[in-house]
């Protein structure tokens, strides 16, 4: 059950053609935004139509939850109404919960993009991936060798020792843990985009070797996802 | 030795130049010509928009070697735009735009700048290199696969539209409908078309081989109801018109069912789409 936020009130700005639609606490705080451009937009070669561009769309973390970006959302279409636009347009996030409400607003999927990456240092880039990781509580005092495939690249031996990360010529020492997991759920792993739980009851991150280590970078996985993205 | 490797031979990457607008745009204007998307750009509109100060990356005027452009002797043959400070991901290059003139190589030049854009990338001590690609996009995706950048299929990104105004969105693409219209066998064909979808009531008016948007009283010749989920995805060329029957998005009242669609199919076809990253907003 939402909680009414008393005193909040909410506001349109316009500057030339563009508009941000936003709410204020009662101290006049912005809280909340949404805005609102034109863009052009082609529907074949002979057809162009100006799209109402929703984007900059966030809400202050201790606001969310009290039905503040509805009210907002409610107000961006009645201008968008006003200002005799056709049809809008947003990118957004499949996962983000964001992506549920403008579908309540009439928006629906029109195209998912594909984000193709490639490493071109796969070992620093590996090691980059783990820096912010060393660090967390579960893992910054731990010493010793984790083997990294992030396929299609070959393993990256990494030695992580107290909060610091190296990436190692060849494998020295013995090797804690081996993970093979694809590039891409290796980004989404360290980028917070995907809990290790979840990774590992879809097959997509095998791991060998000592299960608290596994269960230590597991945390500081997990310590590290926002679990509600904005946007 | 054939003409694409030929052309190969004398292909030269370069940065980008004053002037080169010119022949950009043209090919801009041609890679885009069949897509849904893209804005229609001008010499003048591409450069302004790299002109401006992006989101994430600066403008062309302070990173000139952000645009890399292809070359065959003196003449443009295609380009590639980077963007070295994506976001919060200082360590990753972000290609931006990759185009090639329509020809015989035009894969080969897409790949050409892409390697490219990776040697910039490694430069400029980049730890990888991205490129947001569309699901109709061949020859990007082409090149992409080419040169080793794994695209899984959801990115998890995703474009969203609404359909605020039927009868205005009809309106604005009218020129489009009548372009549709003349290029197929239903030329001739003439009435008036219903269609509602949710609350939003438009119609069509197909006379003398043109589309007009207008009102539509009395009974129409051809009825159409759209579900309001299919909608914007109709509009925009992402569903068919065949698809959305099948799915019941869509129905149909017209003495002749299958010539109402058929008509329906040649206003509103399947369309690939294409948002070019640098104009996204």
């Amino acid at each position: 059950m939402k909680k009414a936020e008393k005193g909040t009130r909410i506001k349109v700005v316009a500057r030339g053609p563009n508009k941000r639609v936003l709410a204020e606490d009662s101290q006049g705080k912005e809280v909340s935004r949404v805005y609102i451009s034109p863009r052009r937009v082609k529907v074949g070669p002979a057809g162009e139509v100006v799209m109402a561009g929703i984007g900059g769309v966030g809400t202050a973390r201790e606001h969310r939850r009290r039905g503040i970006a509805s009210r907002v959302y409610a107000r961006v279409m009645q201008e968008m109404k006003r200002s005799g636009y056709s049809c809008s347009g947003l990118f957004t996030g499949t996962v983000i919960v964001a992506h549920r409400m403008y579908r309540r607003y009439g928006f629906v999927d029109i195209s998912v993009h594909r984000t193709g990456r490639k490493l071109l240092d796969p070992k620093a880039a590996v090691a980059r991936s783990f820096a912010g990781l060393a660090k967390r509580p579960d893992l910054a005092d731990w010493r010793g060798v984790i083997r990294v495939e992030a396929q299609p690249y070959a393993p990256v031996y990494l030695r992580l020792d107290k909060g610091e990360v190296k990436a190692l010529e060849r494998p020295r020492g013995r090797v804690a843990l081996s993970l093979t997991l694809s590039d891409t759920t290796l980004g989404l792993l360290t980028w917070g985009e995907m809990a290790p739980e979840y990774g590992r009851a879809a097959k997509l991150v095998q791991w060998r070797g000592d299960g608290e280590v596994w269960r230590r970078l597991e945390r500081a996985l997990s310590s590290q996802r926002p679990c509600v993205h904005g946007g | 030795m054939s003409p694409a490797k030929k052309q190969a031979t004398r292909l030269r990457i370069r940065d980008f130049r004053e002037g080169d607008e010119k022949e950009i745009a043209a090919i801009y204007g041609a890679y885009m010509q069949g897509f849904v998307g893209p804005e229609q750009l001008t010499p003048k509109s591409w450069r302004d928009q790299y002109r401006r100060q992006g989101w994430s990356a600066p403008s062309l005027d302070a990173d000139r070697r952000r645009g890399r452009v292809a070359v065959v002797g003196r003449q443009v043959v295609g380009y590639a735009i980077s963007d070295h400070a994506y976001m919060w991901d200082k360590d990753t290059a972000v290609v931006q735009e990759l185009c090639a003139r329509e020809g015989e190589d035009a894969d080969g030049i897409a790949e050409a700048l892409l390697a490219d854009a990776e040697a910039q990338a490694r430069e400029r001590g980049k730890l990888a290199i991205m490129l947001v690609l569309s699901n109709d996009d061949g020859r990007a995706l082409r090149a992409a696969r080419a040169r080793g950048i794994d695209a899984p299929e959801d990115g998890g990104g995703v474009f969203m539209a609404a359909i605020i105004d039927l009868a205005k969105f009809l309106r604005e693409i009218e020129a489009e409908l009548t372009r549709r219209l003349a290029e197929s066998r239903f030329r001739e064909w003439e009435g008036s078309i219903r269609l509602s979808s949710g609350e939003m009531k438009a119609g069509l008016r197909l006379r003398g081989g043109k589309a007009r948007a207008t009102a539509v009283r009395g009974r129409p010749r051809l009825s159409v109801m759209v579900h309001p989920e299919a909608l914007p995805r109709l509009m925009l060329g992402q569903l068919a018109v065949g698809e959305a029957y099948l799915q019941d998005w869509l129905s149909i009242g017209a003495a002749h069912r299958a010539e109402a669609l058929a008509v329906l199919d040649v206003l509103f076809p399947r369309a690939p789409l294409y948002l070019p990253r640098a104009q996204w907003w």
